[in-house]
């Protein structure tokens, strides 16, 4: 029953049913037959490759590659039955078309040369093998080639050249253009006939269009060695070039372009192609002039003699020549050739090299202005260097013919610009009349403004200035010259200022002389100076015009007037300088202004302080400049030329320390100092003062005050202590009076209160206590001021203290203000001990006065000058706390 | 609990059902679907365990070609790269002189898969067409099928270390191949095919009639 029941339930659980994992098995047996799908349309191809011999091939390991992807790999390596090994290669199924008849196999291992390294990749990864397609049937055995086939790339130009030997030419050569690499040699092979090569190269596309009909090759492989008696010529166009070989072309411009496939020639070198332009000189005689004699343009060689011939009906030598095209332009009407000879003479050896190589022939170009319009190619060749285009004649006037000779050149900067074509008397005799000849190039470069100068010998020009040495080119010592000088540089493209017929220029001795201009043959200009003592110049010393020397001391003579004078020599281009007004003064040595505060020295210029000088300069209008008789001063200075110092008396009851040279100051500035100090009939010190005179406004005044400051050392403190070292000075406090000469010297300073600076307070007190002329003022222990002045009341009854309150706290003083002393100190001794009350230890030991106001009360007026305070006798305590706000005015 | 095991019966017959986690064994009563010691589900037999055993292994088997075939890691040296197959790998360790470690590899990447796919497929088949064949041999090499299964993993713990450690670009590089994939697959299915093939249908296969008679209640 049980069991029935079960059976009867059990039908639901135990249908059959097919697990959804059956789904597994059925993707990976799809997957499967997509593998071997794949296998089977992928499968590879067996090839055979012949090699000589199978080093750095590993089975399994060598890949087979075509532009670097790998389609291939070597599965096994055997040898063949005759000669090499036969490598077995499994070429992948994608790779299979490649494998041609005409399929290329070569073996890439590391190679390195001179001029590539190559395969470098393969050090690290290994040999490979490398296929290059070529078209056929289909094949499966190849032989593989020894190296890399040069593979020509798409779209090349092929070019076929011929030459009688293959030179250093091998497959790879390069082919330069302007020394860049446009092509290379494919193939060397022997001409049918055996008398040719044929060379095979191609070009780049991109350099595809510089091939032309007319253009030429030529060899430029290792190094060319061109011997001749003007020289060994040696050429050599890249290194690679000297290891590899080289090939290089040229293309005329109007050339067609290349049509079909012609053959060119490839010539041994650049001269072979015969490039350059031919030009035929006529020569009367050929003496030292060897076949094969360069052509020099500047000293450059540009082109070569190549042949020499005498033509028997013109009874001269005709030379052909060839110019390297580049310099086609200038070959043409106008242009120049001539025999550059040994030249031996005193002044100059020419071409001592000649005698060895032989002569050369030199060469000037067409002018550029005339466009080669004119092809000339026949020339006469000149005996000498002509003169290229009419030159300049100019005309030079010289004191003496010195140092000059005919034919000495004439230099500008160092360059030869001409040379002296005559020397003659002038008509007067006076001068000498040099004729030069300025090169046509040259011309713009002389204007009317030139200056000529003398360029011979040596120049030794010693004096204090220092030692000048002039000295121009060891020619110039022995031939001499003539240097041209312009004071702006001329530019080239100035037009060519018409110079007048008949101008004549100077020639100066010297190129200083030069720069002076004409001036140099001007008078100097003879100025006399009277003074008193001679100034320590000698003559020679320098005459400044705003530092600038303008001329120099001549001479010294004592003056009928008792007067020293001195004679200066202005140089007469700066005579002008020197007028009715000007001063003049001594400038020499130097001077010493040694005061606490540093050394200071003034001097002119050094050659000054050496030899002295004098200054000239235009004083300001009216200034006594001149004695009666005409004759210049000579002042000591500029000041004391200009602005003559003004002397005053002070006399004082004590001179205390005062001596000659005690400085007087105001506010600190030196206005003056004391040149004398005398006892007048009164026996007072009398002092002399002189007052610079940018002060004598301020000092001279009535009213102005002169007081001695002296240090002063007390108990309170000490003063002016600079002045233990520096000495007194006498301090000055300027009036506003009239001018005057006449003062009154006071002993100390005088009280600031009478002076109004600051609020003067008066105090009436009892007693004076310990308050002393200049004590301090305190308010709240900030000094606000200082007794000026104590004094007994008129009728005795007590003292009066003067107080000056300095101006910034002078707001503080009100009409209710309490005052007392704060001197001293406070001794309180009671029960809880003994209390010291002392302001500050300044006012122990100076006294003073401490002023408050009371907070109480409103604030009141501020206190006039002179209101009058009672001192507080006794001090309360409560006037400390006082915390009144007085604002600032 | 009521009734006690007795030896020499398979516990069907007994009515009892074996919990495959905790090893109690309760009476098979139709509403009992979980062990009433632990809470498991439990079954008297697994369902269609011999399906999902064969599935596994056929998948296993199409895999184990591609596994052996194809290149299981890719040595880039150099910039250029070598593929290996499980063979090739064992016979350059040959090459090598390390006999040991192609020992070792052979074992546990090729002998290992394909005997535990011929002994799995041996012991399926056994039951399916109730082959009297020692029951007791059959267990054991079930459990040894069982046991060694973890270690064939161990090819792919070594590739995938190789490849997280070799990893310096084009200098020196490994990758795993088609057959690491594949090799993955055949041991993850021979897993759990040993997993899901169901022990206790040995016993049934040892008494055909009850066999018979399951097999028609099938």
């Amino acid at each position: 029953m049980t069991e029935q029941l079960i059976d009867n339930q059990a039908k639901i659980a135990k249908t059959r049913s097919i697990s959804p994992i059956w789904f597994l098995p059925i993707v990976a047996a799809l997957l499967g037959i997509w593998i071997l799908f794949q296998n089977i349309t992928n499968a590879k191809t067996s090839i055979q490759i012949h090699f000589e011999n199978a080093e750095s091939i590993i089975v399994d390991k060598t890949r087979i590659r075509y532009k670097g992807v790998i389609v291939g790999t070597v599965k096994k390596v055997e040898l063949d039955s005759s000669n090499g090994v036969n490598v077995v290669a499994e070429i992948e199924s994608h790779a299979k078309f490649m494998l041609r008849e005409k399929t290329q196999f070569w073996l890439v291992s590391p190679k390195a040369s001179l001029t590539s390294i190559s395969g470098l990749d393969t050090l690290f990864s290994g040999s490979y093998i490398n296929l290059h397609p070529g078209n056929g049937d289909d094949a499966s055995n190849f032989t593989a080639v020894l190296e890399q086939p040069i593979t020509i790339p798409d779209n090349a130009l092929l070019v076929n050249l011929k030459n009688d030997n293959a030179g250093s030419i091998s497959v790879g050569t390069p082919l330069f253009y302007k020394k860049i690499q446009v092509g290379e040699v494919v193939r060397v092979l022997l001409d049918k006939s055996d008398q040719f090569i044929h060379i095979k190269a191609f070009i780049n596309e991109k350099y595809s269009h510089l091939i032309k009909e007319d253009t030429k090759f030529w060899n430029i492989s290792g190094l060319s060695a061109n011997v001749s008696r003007s020289g060994i010529d040696f050429k050599l166009d890249s290194i690679t070039s000297l290891i590899a070989g080289g090939i290089t072309f040229s293309s005329p411009k109007e050339s067609k372009k290349l049509t079909e496939n012609t053959t060119f020639t490839l010539f041994e070198n650049i001269d072979k192609t015969e490039m350059g332009i031919n030009v035929a000189l006529i020569l009367n005689n050929i003496t030292n002039l060897p076949k094969g004699a360069g052509i020099l343009f500047k000293g450059h060689g540009i082109g070569r003699i190549t042949d020499l011939q005498y033509s028997t009906e013109k009874q001269h030598f005709i030379a052909t020549a060839t110019i390297n095209p580049q310099f086609s332009d200038m070959i043409g009407e106008g242009a120049q050739f001539w025999l550059e000879k040994t030249s031996l003479s005193f002044s100059n050896i020419e071409n001592i090299g000649n005698l060895i190589t032989g002569d050369y022939i030199g060469f000037s170009p067409a002018p550029l202005t005339q466009k080669t319009s004119a092809k000339k190619r026949t020339f006469n060749v000149q005996h000498n260097k002509a003169p290229i285009a009419p030159v300049l004649s100019l005309l030079l006037l010289a004191d003496d013919a010195t140092g000059l000779n005919t034919g000495d050149p004439i230099s500008y900067q160092g360059l030869e610009i001409g040379n002296i074509a005559a020397l003659s008397f002038s008509k007067n005799g006076q001068y000498i009349e040099t004729s030069v000849h300025i090169y046509h190039q040259y011309q713009y470069l002389v204007t009317s403004s030139s200056q000529f100068y003398l360029l011979n010998g040596v120049n030794i020009e010693a004096s204090l200035k220092g030692l000048e040495i002039q000295s121009t080119p060891l020619k110039n010592l022995v031939s001499g010259g003539i240097g041209l000088y312009n004071k702006f540089p001329v530019k080239k493209s100035t037009k060519l200022a018409k110079l007048k017929s008949n101008i004549r220029f100077r020639l100066y001795p010297s190129k200083a002389m030069a720069k002076l201009g004409k001036n140099v043959f001007s008078k100097a200009h003879s100025i006399s100076l009277l003074s008193k003592q001679l100034p320590s110049i000698s003559e020679g010393s320098p005459v400044y015009y705003h530092k600038f020397p303008i001329g120099e001391v001549s001479g010294f003579s004592i003056d009928d007037s008792g007067l020293m004078r001195t004679t200066l020599a202005i140089k007469g281009q700066y005579k002008h300088l020197i007028k009715s007004e000007s001063v003049f003064w001594n400038i020499s040595g130097f001077k010493v202004n040694a005061g606490l505060s540093g050394v200071k020295i003034e001097a002119e210029s050094l050659l000054s302080i050496a030899s002295g000088g004098i200054a000239v300069d235009n004083a300001p209008a009216g200034l006594n400049n001149k004695f009666k008789s005409g004759a210049y001063k000579l002042f000591s200075s500029y000041k004391a030329a200009t602005l003559p110092v003004k002397q005053i008396t002070v006399t004082f009851e004590q001179g205390y320390e005062l001596q000659v040279g005690t400085k007087l100051r105001l506010k600190g500035l030196i206005v003056g100092e004391i040149t004398a100090l005398k006892l007048n009939t009164q026996n007072d010190v009398q002092a002399s003062v002189d007052i610079e005179p940018e002060f004598i406004q301020q000092v001279t005044t009535q009213g102005t005050r002169f007081w001695i400051i002296r240090s002063e050392l007390s108990m309170s403190g000490a003063k002016n202590l600079s002045t233990l070292i520096s000495g007194v000075y006498l301090n000055v406090l300027p009036g506003n009076g009239k001018l005057t000469t006449h003062f009154k010297g006071e002993a100390g300073a005088p009280t600031l209160a009478t002076n109004k600076v600051g609020l003067p307070i008066v105090l009436s007190a009892d007693n004076a206590g310990s308050t002393d002329i200049s004590s301090p003022v305190y308010h709240r222990q900030i000094q606000i001021g200082e007794v000026v002045d104590k004094q007994l009341k008129a009728d005795a009854s007590g003292v009066e203290v003067t107080l000056n309150i300095y101006p910034k706290y002078a707001h503080l003083i009100r009409k209710n203000s309490i005052f007392w002393p704060a001197s001293g100190f406070n001794l309180d001794i009671g029960i809880t001990g003994a209390s010291l009350k002392s302001t500050s230890l300044t006012s122990l030991i100076k006294g003073g006065i401490n002023m408050s106001t009371t907070d109480k009360k409103k604030l009141q007026a501020p206190a006039t000058a002179f209101t009058s305070f009672k001192l507080k006798q006794s001090f309360n305590d409560k006037w400390l706390t006082w915390k009144l706000a007085i604002p600032k005015p | 609990m009521s009734k006690l095991a007795v030896a020499g019966k398979s516990g069907k017959q007994q009515g009892l059902q074996v919990c495959s986690i905790c090893g109690n064994y309760c009476e098979n009563k139709t509403d009992i679907k979980h062990c009433p010691t632990c809470n498991n589900d439990i079954s008297e037999r697994k369902n269609n365990s011999l399906q999902k055993t064969w599935a596994l292994l056929i998948t296993a088997i199409i895999f184990i070609i591609p596994a052996n075939v194809y290149p299981i890691t890719f040595l880039l040296k150099n910039n250029n790269l070598y593929p290996d197959t499980i063979m090739s790998g064992i016979i350059s360790l040959v090459d090598s002189d390390m006999q040991g470690i192609a020992l070792i590899v052979f074992i546990a990447s090729i002998a290992v898969p394909i005997l535990k796919i011929v002994a799995l497929v041996f012991i399926t088949l056994a039951v399916q067409l109730g082959w009297r064949f020692s029951a007791r041999r059959q267990l054991l090499i079930f459990s040894f099928v069982d046991w060694v299964g973890r270690w064939s993993i161990l090819d792919l713990f070594v590739i995938s270390i190789m490849v997280a450690v070799f990893d310096k670009g084009s200098l020196l590089s490994v990758y795993p191949g088609v057959a690491a994939t594949s090799f993955t697959v055949v041991v993850i299915a021979t897993l759990f095919a040993a997993n899901s093939f169901d022990t206790r249908l040995i016993w049934d296969a040892q008494r055909p009639e009850i066999n018979t008679k399951t097999q028609d209640k099938l």
